[in-house]
């Protein structure tokens, strides 16, 4: 099988990117690891209240004159932007495996929707036109035209290092607005050098600015008075407790994205072999750590011959899961992205148990990590099945390889166990029948729907959708509503005497 | 060896396309006379566009390579192929040779895109749309073999 090359080499130091600038924060150093061989592969500086408020500054000072480029003219940095992220393409999805412990289908993936995004923003021209009305009395004419505001702050998170920014940061820019991204202090080597592709596309100095960091950036960008909105992807209780509130507070738009616990509902006359396949990937795919991951399974119907056999070929499937470093073309599991992460679930799993549900596959120790790597980050995967729709294994995030399995006996009482939980980000069935898909995307209240898709991540020209629990904020990132988060409208009405 | 992983897959694929195109190569080079009629040449150039086909299909959609992870499940020594072309053999046993290497990589492609069809989407679309075309290539070195005997 092919072993593909590392790309990160002699430890580099990460630094922020700021006004065209390449500048080392005045914090701690930090060390990123690559939880595949735990080993340092770059170092970090966490960036101090000084470094995020100067980046903050150089945004706001390049905003008047980015702000009256023409759209025409600043899609077409994108347009060189998105030809650089092409031709990098395969280191860029290799850095991502390396720092994050992704497969590299999963990173070629996360790199192919990022650049999606890129694309969708090259549109601008069109997506950013306003309306106009003649004569809306005689002689007088109204027309809307969309504005941009200044300074966004824009937080990743540490599952999609490549991606996720991207959700935001070229809407922003294609309206006008310039930004602050500070990418999980877990995973930074991505977007530095999406900076460094962005610099090559020839952004003016202080357009796209990169500050690294934890905390203390956030708080810096929440409560800064030039920072106009904070897009956020993370977790449920940083977006609910923190993010949304304090832009409250603050008077700042916002886009906060949680974390997610979501269904896949299996009726019987579904496909198997092709439900099986999504299942393994939407379960296990990027070792759990989506917010579109499947962590509970239910099984309709009372026909227990199906529920084993599906359960059996579930088992057998993930059994046979290849854990190993995903720089290796044949492995299909990463590890998790830290140990204190997969201690995290092991949590979760113990916790399962305790609340009394049965071990159909027992992930909590690996066993063959392909390559011989060190176990610290490695899980394999598990299934538990005899699960309550109330027990936290079900209503609590766990965001790693586990599969909860409950049988109910019809789709309505599917459908009442999803819009009951906590969360409601991305909900799937599979099934052959339409009347059981049309009833259960009519029902199910979430933001991503998937009729016999496991894992239903939406095109950019989409939103990303989410609802209570995983979604705070009217708007959400990518496509068209991106561009509306990222200007106002101003309405003109005008009279010549 | 399992091949599970779809750029584990597509390496595989894309390997033994490259040792066919070598392949044709070689037997154009030791006998010219039997690409006269330019069948040879097309297949390589043919061959190169599969390879491009693949690429494409895999690199450029999202679900695909999203998905990639559980695609497959071949056991890569069912389509193992010999694709030398040692000096004793005649023209027409190169060709047999070369036969039995398209048969066997027209196999693969359709049992892998029988098998990736429910879960992924344009690779196993490019895969069947090369075993259309395989098929219609085939038939033109069985024919080239035949004049070749004759």
């Amino acid at each position: 099988m092919a072993i593909l090359e590392e790309p990160i080499k002699n430890m580099p130091m990460v630094k922020n990117y700021v006004n065209g600038e390449w500048v080392e924060a005045r914090g701690e150093q930090v060390d990123v690891v690559n939880p595949v061989t735990c080993k340092t592969i770059a170092h970090v500086r966490t960036s101090t209240r000084e470094d995020i408020d100067e980046a903050i500054v150089a945004a706001k000072e390049a905003y008047h004159d980015w702000r009256r480029t023409p759209p025409v003219a600043r899609a077409r940095y994108l347009y060189r932007l998105r030809n650089l992220l092409e031709e990098n393409f395969e280191e860029l999805s290799r850095i991502q495996t390396q720092e994050h412990g992704k497969c590299i289908d999963e990173s070629r993936g996360e790199t192919r929707r990022g650049i999606e995004n890129v694309e969708v923003a090259c549109g601008i021209p069109t997506l950013m036109m306003g309306d106009s009305s003649e004569d809306i009395a005689a002689g007088i004419d109204e027309y809307l035209m969309r504005v941009p505001l200044g300074v966004f702050g824009i937080i990743g998170p540490y599952n999609f290092p490549f991606m996720i920014p991207l959700w935001s940061a070229p809407y922003a820019v294609a309206t006008g607005n310039t930004i602050v991204i500070k990418p999980s202090s877990e995973v930074p080597l991505t977007q530095m050098r999406v900076a460094e592709l962005a610099e090559e596309a020839g952004f003016p100095p202080g357009v796209w600015n990169v500050v690294n960091g934890g905390r203390t950036v956030v708080n810096g960008l929440l409560e800064h008075k030039d920072i106009k909105g904070i897009t956020f992807v993370g977790s449920t209780p940083t977006a609910r407790d923190v993010i949304y509130p304090v832009c409250g507070k603050y008077g700042k738009r916002v886009i906060a994205q949680g974390g997610a616990a979501n269904f896949i509902v299996v009726m019987p006359d579904c496909n198997v072999r092709g439900t099986l396949a999504a299942c393994m990937t939407s379960f296990f795919g990027n070792t759990g750590q989506r917010c579109l991951a499947g962590q509970t399974l239910i099984i309709v119907g009372e026909d227990k011959a199906f529920y084993e056999d599906f359960v059996n070929q579930a088992v057998e499937m993930a059994k046979g899961i290849v854990v190993g470093s995903g720089l290796d073309e044949s492995v299909q599991m990463g590890p998790m992205r830290d140990a204190s992460k997969k201690q995290g679930v092991l949590g979760h799993i113990e916790r399962a148990l305790q609340e009394g549900v049965r071990l159909r596959l027992d992930g909590r120790k690996p066993g063959n990590i392909r390559g011989g790597h060190p176990e610290d980050c490695f899980l394999g995967a598990t299934i538990f099945d005899q699960v309550h729709e109330d027990m936290k294994c079900v209503t609590e995030e766990i965001f790693g390889p586990t599969m909860g399995v409950i049988q109910v006996k019809t789709l309505e009482q599917a459908i009442e166990i999803c819009n009951k939980n906590p969360f409601h980000n991305g909900d799937s069935i599979f099934t052959s029948n339409g009347k059981y898909a049309r009833q259960f995307q009519y029902e199910v209240e979430c933001g991503d729907i998937g009729i016999n898709i496991g894992v239903v991540a939406p095109m950019a020209f989409y939103p990303f959708s989410g609802m209570e629990g995983s979604f705070y904020g009217v708007l959400h990132t990518q496509g068209k509503e991106a561009i509306r988060f990222f200007t106002e409208s101003k309405v003109c009405i005008h009279r010549w005497i | 060896m399992q091949l599970r992983t779809t750029s584990e897959t597509l390496s595989f694929i894309k390997d033994h396309e490259r040792k066919l195109i070598d392949m044709y190569s070689q037997i154009s080079e030791r006998f010219p006379q039997s690409d006269a009629t330019g069948v040879l040449a097309s297949s390589i150039k043919e061959i190169k566009g599969y390879i491009q086909e693949l690429d494409r299909s895999y690199y450029s959609v999202i679900t695909d390579a999203i998905e990639g992870c559980f695609g497959f499940d071949l056991n890569a020594e069912k389509y193992e192929t010999d694709e030398t072309t040692p000096a004793d053999l005649s023209c027409e046993a190169c060709l047999d040779k070369a036969i039995a290497v398209e048969k066997r990589l027209l196999d693969l492609y359709q049992d892998a895109a029988d098998q990736s069809a429910s879960l992924l989407a344009d690779v196993p679309r490019s895969m069947r749309i090369i075993s259309r075309k395989r098929t219609n290539r085939l038939e033109k070195i069985k024919a080239l073999r035949d004049t070749i005997k004759s």
